[in-house]
C-alpha cells in the first residue's frame, strides 16, 4: 500500500480526534457528557432546554 | 379536660381517624392537602416501614407514604366529631350560599351543553371502531375522522398527569421516541417534545407535536415541575391538553384534572391503565365520567401487553379526541366544582382582577381561584396595584372566616375533592372489597416486612454485584479482552506492518487507539449486566419501596428517602442523577443530594476498579469492588451528617410518595434501557475516549522538543506527571503515570484505564498477573487500593461538574463541592494507605 494511504489514515485520525475533542468541549459547558445521541436520560438533559 | 391534640401520628397500625386540620407551614400544608388529606377525610394506617417510619396510610381509595413527623401535623377527629364538624360547616355555609345564589351572575348549568358534547364525543370515539368509507390519504384507515381536514397547521398537545401515570410511555408510543420510562414517580423533570411519526396513526393532515410535561399532583407553586407544567399551559397555550389519568387511582388523579379544567384550555382525558382496572374488577363508565366532568374521556392502556393493534387503536382514539378539541376548542368554566358561596366569592374577586388577568394572559377563573388559595406566583404574575390587592385580601379573609376551619387553601382543596368524590360515585364501581389484599399488597407483605425488608434489600444488591462483577460479568469481560488483545490487536498490527505502514502509525493505532478504546470496552458486559438488573428493579416498582424502606436511616444523615433514587441513579451517571434531584421540593435536600452524588460510584469508574482489583486482588476482586461502593456510600453518609450539623440546619421537607403497584418488567423496556446504556458507553468509547487515547499517545510518545522518544518518562506527559506526582507520594502512588491517569480522569473516568494501559504497556487479556507485573512499578497492593479510593472520591468528570454548577445555581457551592471532594479523596485515601500499613 502506498505511503499516501497511511498519511490519509493518520489525517483522518487527527481530524476525528479534533472533532470529538471540540464537541466534548462545547458540550461540557452545558453540563452534557457529549453523547446525547444515545443517552438513556436525554429527556433529563440540557439539550432539551433549547426547546 | 384533655387538651392534647389527637394526630395521625398517634394512631396505631390498623386504626382510622377523620382529618380535622393540617397544622404545618404553607408549602408542607399545601402538599399534604393536595394529596387529598382535607378536613373530614377518613384516613387509615396501613403499615409502617421496617424502622417504624415512614407510615403508609390509605385514603380516598389509594395509599400514600408519609413520615410520622408529617403525620403529627395532621389533626384528627373521631367519627362522631367529624360528623358534628361537617354539620357545623354545612350550617355555617348554608345561609351564605342561599344569599350567594341570588347574586350569581350566571346560572350554574350554563356549561351543560358542553358536558353533553363531551359525553357525545366520548361515546362516538368508543363506538366507532371501524372505517365506514376509507379516506384516500389515510394510512391508518380507521375513518373516524370522517372527512378530509381542510385546516392544517401544527397542533401542540400537552401531556399532563400525576407522576407515574404513564405519560412518557404514551409519549414514546406515539412519537417513536425512547425517553426514559420507570415505575417510580419523578422520572421526567423537564418538558420534552416529539412529533407524532407513527405511520399507523392518522393525524388528520396536521403536524402534531406532543409535549411531555413532568408528573405533578397539583398546580401549586412549590415545586419546579409544577411550575414547568403550569407555565407551559398558561404561557404557551397548547392547542389541546391530554390529561393522563391513572384509572386505578381515579379519585386522586381527578384532583389534578379539576385544576387543569380551571385553566380553560381544550382538554381530553386519557384514562390509562385500564387493563389493571379490569384486573382489579373495577368498572368505570366513561360516558358518565365525561358527562359529569364536561371533558371527553378515552380509555387506554399505554404500557399494555394486549398487543400493538389495540395500542394503536387506543392512541388513535386519543388523537381523534385531541383533534376534535383542536377544532371545536370547547371547554367548561368549571363553576359546578364549588359550592354557591365559593362561586360567588370567586366572582367578586373576578370583578376586581378581570383586566389584570387579561393583561397577564391568565385565564380569569384560574387567576381567581389561585388568588383565593393565596398562590404567590399568580399574585406576582398579576402584579395588582396595592389597593386592589388589599381588596382581594379582604375578600379572601372573609371567605376564610366563613367556616370554622378558617383556611381558604384547605377549603378549596376540600371542595375540589368533594366534587371529585361526587363524580367518582357516579362513574366508578369498585370490584374490590374494602380491606381485600391486591397482589401488590401481598408482595409488599414480604418485601417491606418489618424484619425481612432490609435483609432482602441487601441480599438483592449482593446478588446483583455477584453476577455483575463475579461470575457472569467477569467471564464476559475476559472474553472481550481476549478478543481485543489476542485477536484483533495482533491482527491489525500484523496487517499494517505487512502493508508497509510507518512504525509510528502502527504504534498510534495499536498502542494508542486499540489499547485505549479496547481497554475500556472490556468492561462493557459488566455495565450491561448492572443496568439489566437496575432496569428490572425500576420497572417492577421496587425502587419506590427502597425509598420507603430507607427514608428513616437516610434522615439520620440529613437526607430524605427521596434522595435515595437520585443517589441510586448516581451509580449510573452523575449527570442525570444531579438533574433528578430537581424533584425534591426543598432546596436543602436538593443541595445536599447534589453535593453527595459524586461519592456514589458512577459506572464510568467501574473499568478502573475492574482493572486494578483484578490485578492486585484477584481472589477478592468482587469484595474489593464492593468495598469501594460501600466506602463511597459511607463517606456520603458521613458527609451528609457533617453538612446537616453545620451547613444545612433547616427543617426537613415533607416526604410523601406513592408506592406504585408491582408490575412485571416489560422485556422490551428492560432491553431498551440496557441497549441505551451500552450504546451510550460505546459512543463515548468511539469519541471522547478515542480522542483522549490519541492525545495521550502523542504526549507520551513525544518529548518537549516534539521529537519521538522511547522513554515515556522523558515524554511531555512524563514531565507534567512528574511535577504533580509528589502530591500523591504520601498515599503510595506518587508516580507520574498515576498522577497523569488521575488528571485524565477529569475528562471521563474510563480514560484512567486507557491511560494506565498505554503508560505501562500492558494487555488487558494477559490476565491479572501480567497486568499486576506491568503496574507493579507504580503500585503496591496497598497503594493500588488507596489509588482506587482516590478515584472513587475525587472530583467527578467535567460534564458532571458543569451539571452540578447548573443545578446548584451557584459558583460558590460548586467550588465548595470540588474542594470538598478533593479533600475527602485525599484524606480518606491517605487514611486507608496509612491504616492498611499497620496490618500489612
Amino acid at each position: 500500500m502506498s505511503q499516501g494511504f497511511w498519511y490519509i489514515l493518520a489525517a483522518l485520525i487527527v481530524v476525528w480526534t479534533g472533532f470529538c475533542a471540540g464537541r466534548w468541549y462545547k458540550q461540557r459547558k452545558k453540563g452534557s457528557c457529549g453523547s446525547c445521541g444515545s443517552c438513556p436520560y436525554s429527556g433529563n438533559c440540557h439539550k432539551q432546554d433549547k426547546k | 379536660m384533655n387538651d392534647k391534640v389527637f394526630t395521625l401520628g398517634d394512631l396505631k397500625i390498623g386504626e382510622s381517624g377523620y382529618v380535622k386540620a393540617v397544622d404545618a407551614d404553607n408549602a408542607r400544608r399545601r402538599r399534604i392537602v393536595d394529596m387529598g388529606i382535607t378536613p373530614g377525610t377518613q384516613i387509615h394506617i396501613v403499615k409502617a416501614a421496617p424502622m417504624g417510619d415512614p407510615l403508609e396510610v390509605s385514603l380516598r381509595g389509594y395509599t400514600l407514604s408519609l413520615r410520622r413527623e408529617d403525620a403529627k401535623s395532621i389533626q384528627l377527629l373521631s367519627e362522631e366529631e367529624a360528623k358534628v364538624m361537617r354539620a357545623e360547616m354545612v350550617t355555617a355555609q348554608r345561609q351564605l350560599e342561599l344569599e350567594a345564589n341570588r347574586t350569581l351572575s350566571h346560572a350554574p348549568d350554563e356549561d351543560s351543553e358542553h358536558h353533553r358534547r363531551a359525553a357525545m364525543l366520548t361515546e362516538f370515539i368508543l363506538q366507532k371502531q371501524s372505517c365506514p368509507q376509507s379516506c384516500e390519504n389515510c394510512k391508518a384507515g380507521c375513518g373516524l375522522c370522517g372527512e378530509e381536514d381542510e385546516l392544517s397547521g401544527t397542533v401542540r398537545i400537552a401531556l399532563v398527569g400525576n407522576p407515574n401515570s404513564g405519560k412518557t410511555t404514551l409519549f414514546n408510543a406515539m412519537t417513536g421516541s425512547r425517553e426514559y420510562v420507570g415505575n417510580w414517580p419523578g422520572v421526567t423533570v423537564e418538558k420534552k417534545e416529539g412529533r407524532i411519526k407513527n405511520s399507523s396513526l392518522c393525524t388528520h393532515n396536521h403536524d402534531m407535536v406532543l409535549v411531555d410535561l413532568p408528573g405533578i399532583y397539583s398546580l401549586s407553586p412549590y415545586s419546579m415541575e409544577e411550575m414547568v407544567a403550569r407555565r407551559y399551559i398558561t404561557g404557551e397555550k397548547p392547542e389541546a391538553i391530554v390529561n393522563i389519568v391513572d384509572g386505578t387511582n381515579l379519585e386522586r388523579n381527578l384532583y389534578l384534572t379539576v385544576q387543569l379544567m380551571e385553566l380553560e384550555r381544550p382538554m381530553i382525558i386519557a384514562l390509562n391503565m385500564m387493563d389493571e382496572v379490569e384486573k382489579r374488577g373495577d368498572k368505570i363508565d366513561f360516558k358518565k365520567l365525561s358527562l359529569e366532568l364536561g371533558v371527553p374521556v378515552v380509555p387506554i392502556s399505554a404500557r399494555t401487553g394486549i398487543g400493538i393493534e389495540e395500542l394503536i387503536n387506543n392512541l388513535q382514539r386519543v388523537i381523534h379526541a385531541a383533534h376534535a378539541q383542536y377544532h371545536e376548542g370547547f371547554n367548561i368554566e368549571p363553576d359546578d366544582i364549588y359550592n354557591g358561596y365559593t362561586h360567588a366569592i370567586h366572582h367578586r374577586i373576578g370583578d376586581l382582577v378581570d383586566e389584570y388577568a387579561e393583561k397577564a394572559g391568565l385565564p380569569l377563573h384560574w387567576a381567581e381561584m389561585k388568588l383565593m388559595e393565596g398562590d404567590i406566583e399568580t399574585r406576582r404574575e398579576l402584579n395588582l396595584p396595592e389597593d386592589i390587592q388589599r381588596q382581594v385580601d379582604n375578600v379572601v379573609e372573609e371567605y376564610s372566616a366563613s367556616v370554622p376551619l378558617g383556611d381558604s387553601e384547605s377549603m378549596i382543596a376540600d371542595a375540589r375533592y368533594r366534587y371529585v368524590t361526587r363524580v367518582c360515585s357516579v362513574a366508578l364501581k369498585r370490584g374490590q372489597q374494602p380491606g381485600e389484599l391486591t397482589s401488590s399488597d401481598k408482595i409488599d407483605r414480604v418485601l417491606t416486612h418489618k424484619i425481612w425488608a432490609l435483609p432482602i434489600f441487601i441480599g438483592i444488591m449482593l446478588c446483583i454485584f455477584a453476577l455483575t462483577f463475579g461470575t457472569v460479568g467477569a467471564w464476559l469481560s475476559d472474553m472481550v479482552s481476549l478478543f481485543v488483545d489476542e485477536i484483533f490487536s495482533p491482527y491489525v498490527r500484523g496487517a499494517m506492518e505487512t502493508a508497509g505502514a510507518m512504525p509510528w502509525l502502527v504504534s498510534l493505532v495499536c498502542d494508542g487507539i486499540i489499547t485505549g478504546v479496547g481497554g475500556v470496552l472490556t468492561f462493557l458486559p459488566q455495565i450491561a449486566i448492572l443496568f439489566f438488573f437496575l432496569s428490572i428493579l425500576e420497572d417492577s416498582g421496587y425502587m419506590s419501596r427502597i425509598a420507603f424502606i430507607m427514608d428513616k436511616p437516610m434522615r439520620k444523615f440529613g437526607l430524605s428517602g427521596k434522595s435515595f433514587i437520585p443517589l441510586l441513579m448516581g451509580f449510573g451517571c452523575t449527570v442525570p442523577a444531579a438533574m433528578g434531584a430537581r424533584t425534591m421540593e426543598n432546596d436543602k435536600d436538593k443541595r445536599m443530594t447534589i453535593l453527595l452524588l459524586p461519592f456514589m460510584s458512577c459506572s464510568a469508574k467501574l473499568p478502573v476498579y475492574g482493572l486494578i482489583a483484578g490485578a492486585f486482588f484477584a481472589k477478592g476482586r468482587m469484595m474489593v469492588i464492593l468495598s469501594l461502593y460501600v466506602l463511597g456510600i459511607v463517606v456520603g453518609i458521613l458527609s451528609g451528617y457533617l453538612f446537616r450539623k453545620t451547613l444545612f440546619t433547616d427543617n426537613d421537607a415533607p416526604f410523601m410518595i406513592e408506592l406504585p403497584a408491582y408490575r412485571m418488567p416489560a422485556a422490551k423496556n428492560v432491553f431498551t434501557h440496557v441497549w441505551e446504556r451500552v450504546s451510550h458507553f460505546m459512543e463515548k468509547a468511539g469519541t471522547i475516549i478515542f480522542a483522549m487515547s490519541v492525545v495521550l499517545w502523542f504526549l507520551q510518545s513525544f518529548d518537549l522538543s516534539f521529537a519521538m522518544t522511547a522513554d515515556p518518562q522523558h515524554s511531555i506527559l512524563g514531565v507534567i506527571g512528574g511535577a504533580i506526582a509528589p502530591v500523591f507520594r504520601p498515599m503510595g502512588f506518587g508516580s507520574w503515570q498515576a498522577a497523569v491517569a488521575l488528571l485524565t480522569g477529569l475528562i471521563a473516568k474510563e480514560v484512567v484505564v486507557s491511560s494506565l494501559a498505554m503508560f505501562c504497556g500492558f494487555s488487558l487479556s494477559a490476565g491479572g498477573g501480567a497486568v499486576q507485573g506491568a503496574l507493579s512499578g507504580i503500585f503496591t497492593a496497598r497503594s493500588a487500593y488507596a489509588f482506587l479510593v482516590f478515584v472513587l472520591l475525587y472530583t467527578p468528570c467535567m460534564a458532571a461538574v458543569a451539571t452540578m454548577r447548573r443545578e446548584l445555581n451557584s459558583r460558590k457551592w460548586t467550588a465548595f463541592a470540588i474542594c470538598y471532594q478533593l479533600a475527602a479523596a485525599y484524606v480518606v485515601s491517605l487514611a486507608v494507605y496509612l491504616i492498611s500499613g499497620l496490618f500489612c
